[in-house]
């Protein structure tokens, strides 16, 4: 056989540039943006590589401690579900609340709103400032809908000191064109007794839909806003499954809503022993019937997050975020070292699901006073910084 | 492996002008073959000028091995009545096994059998070389990655520290 061998310099440079960029599509993140280092080319086609459907990125787990005496101890982790890995970030803005959509949100002075793509900016993060909202608030929820546009929903107004509960904090939403917040209806009146902040709320949008669902976590209260005409629409429900003591509201799969929560009390087959568990249930996003459980979290997770103590309470440090059929689950307890599993979801009738410990943090010292989570897709061309380079590559045949 | 007198044989022609003798079920395992003998049914030459011999005979192992890992699946179906999961899972096991012990070939054959389960169209190839090649990728730096492929660097050294200072946490060592 005569099968010279090429020139050392041409091994790449045979495959084309589709080829190069289906290649970089397989990559975690963290290769991916490794690989951009690499040549133009590479530069290039990890750039588009976002396009190719076949590899859609799973939505990654944030989670920002912050220490209210030395800030330089504030750590800020981002879990990539591909890599399986948790990778360090840069250490988050002191006034940061919250993250959704590719983006993380910081208010300072309750009035000022900025928000920086997640991910993006290295040790000098890119934060842009909006215009003040209408109404001032802290800890709202905000979830972000056609890319770039944010809703704000809740929070609390603070007057001296203490929560102002007579003001009622319209829903606002924030137009990028023409940097402006619109007013649209408040949170419905059946969620002031039970906290009107991100403490007490938990939220899904589902784009398809064009609709967020604020659940209580406590109360179980749901309502759904319409987010193109700006409206609660459907009156207010509860889900509350029996024997569930509190539970979070995620987006599921595509347009799917799913209720992951504590049950206690659960019949543990004739031993007589009541043992909590944490269940995931799928909810019809048009609140028809009842939520259908579809999984629980194996006991040996469950004890390895919690302990096992017989004390109830150990639960209270329990959240849940998630979306896209990831539903990611920690204890905020900074005793145990911030310690959290995932359950993937998949399968048309969501009846494919499994659980994995997730590794614990990296690196030690990380005790915060306040823990910031959430979960959200992580949009290449802000971590890429690819937008305006001018990417025309032509295919070498 | 015993097959049927019947079974049709196509004649795959590599650029260097090598013959290969495959039953038309192997060759249907290319979405291009396949594609051309629906097109036209009495082709039973094909030359592939994009495809030389040392390779072409990869992609014809890799084919037989799959379909006949389907057949014997099928077999076992049609004999139980239903497939057995453990059977299946380990029968399974054993192709993964099969395609990982066949994946190991040096960065020039993965190039060309790239190029030739594009060309060909067979999706279970192009996603294994694929893969394997994102895996040779994976962990490493910038200029580990270079040497790995032989790849000129044509950024300029203030482009590559703007990547790198813009996202440290991809550079950083461990993973």
């Amino acid at each position: 056989m005569e099968h010279s061998s090429p020139s050392v310099a041409s091994v790449w440079d045979r495959l084309s540039f589709d080829l190069t960029e289906l290649i970089l599509s397989y990559l975690p993140l963290r290769s991916l943006v490794r690989s951009s280092a690499v040549c133009h080319q590479w530069r290039c086609a990890a750039s588009s590589s976002a396009s190719l459907h076949r590899r859609r990125r799973r939505p990654w787990f944030f989670l920002f401690g912050l220490n209210n005496v030395v800030s330089r101890l504030d750590r800020s982790f981002g879990f990539d579900p591909e890599s399986f890995s948790w990778v360090p970030l840069p250490p988050p803005h002191p006034d940061c609340f919250s993250g959704a959509g590719g983006f993380s949100f910081a208010a300072s002075s309750c009035s000022r709103f900025a928000y920086s793509p997640v991910l993006s900016g290295g040790t000098q993060p890119n934060w842009r400032f909006t215009k003040p909202l209408t109404f001032p608030r802290c800890n709202p929820i905000v979830a972000v809908f056609d890319e770039n546009r944010f809703v704000v929903v809740g929070g609390s107004r603070y007057i001296g000191g203490l929560v102002d509960l007579e003001d009622w904090l319209a829903v606002e939403i924030y137009d990028p064109v023409t940097d402006a917040w619109e007013v649209g209806s408040p949170l419905p009146v059946d969620f002031r007794s039970s906290g009107t902040s991100s403490q007490w709320l938990s939220s899904a949008l589902l784009p398809e839909r064009k609709m967020l669902y604020v659940f209580g976590i406590y109360s179980c209260h749901v309502a759904a806003f319409d987010l193109s005409r700006r409206v609660w629409i459907g009156g207010v429900g509860t889900l509350r499954p029996p024997g569930t003591v509190f539970a979070f509201l995620i987006a599921g799969l595509g347009d799917s809503l799913l209720l992951a929560g504590l049950c206690s009390g659960e019949q543990d087959g004739g031993s007589g022993g009541a043992q909590p568990c944490f269940a995931i249930w799928a909810v019809d996003p048009l609140m028809r019937g009842q939520p259908r459980r579809i999984t629980v979290m194996p006991r040996d997770i469950l004890i390895g997050l919690f302990g096992i103590d017989d004390d109830e309470n150990r639960f209270a440090s329990l959240r849940c975020v998630g979306s896209d059929g990831l539903v990611y689950v920690f204890n905020e307890d900074h005793h145990k070292g911030y310690p959290a599993c995932v359950c993937e979801i998949q399968g048309k009738e969501m009846d494919q699901c499994s659980w994995r410990r997730i590794p614990p943090l990296p690196g030690p010292g990380n005790r915060f006073h306040k823990t910031i989570a959430f979960s959200s897709p992580v949009p290449l061309g802000p971590v890429l910084g690819t937008a305006h380079m001018g990417c025309v590559w032509q295919n070498v045949e | 492996m015993a097959r049927s007198s019947t079974e049709n044989m196509i004649t795959l022609m590599s650029s260097d002008g090598e013959e290969f003798m495959v039953t038309e079920k192997v060759a249907r395992e290319c979405t291009t073959i396949r594609n051309m003998l629906e097109d036209d049914c009495v082709i039973t030459n094909i030359p592939l000028p994009n495809v030389t011999s040392d390779i072409l005979s990869m992609v014809i192992e890799y084919c037989m091995e799959h379909v006949a890992a389907a057949e014997k699946a099928a077999a076992e179906t049609a004999e139980k009545g239903s497939s057995s999961a453990p059977a299946a899972a380990k029968a399974n096991k054993d192709l993964e096994e099969w395609d990982k012990a066949f994946m190991n070939v040096d960065v020039y054959t993965l190039c060309d059998l790239i190029l030739a389960a594009n060309y060909l169209n067979v999706s279970g190839l192009l996603d294994l070389t694929i893969q394997t090649a994102a895996n040779l990728i994976k962990g490493k730096s910038p200029e580990q990655i270079r040497k790995t492929f032989h790849i000129q660097n044509d950024l300029s050294l203030e482009e590559e520290e703007k990547i790198r200072s813009q996202t440290p946490w991809a550079f950083e060592k461990s993973e």
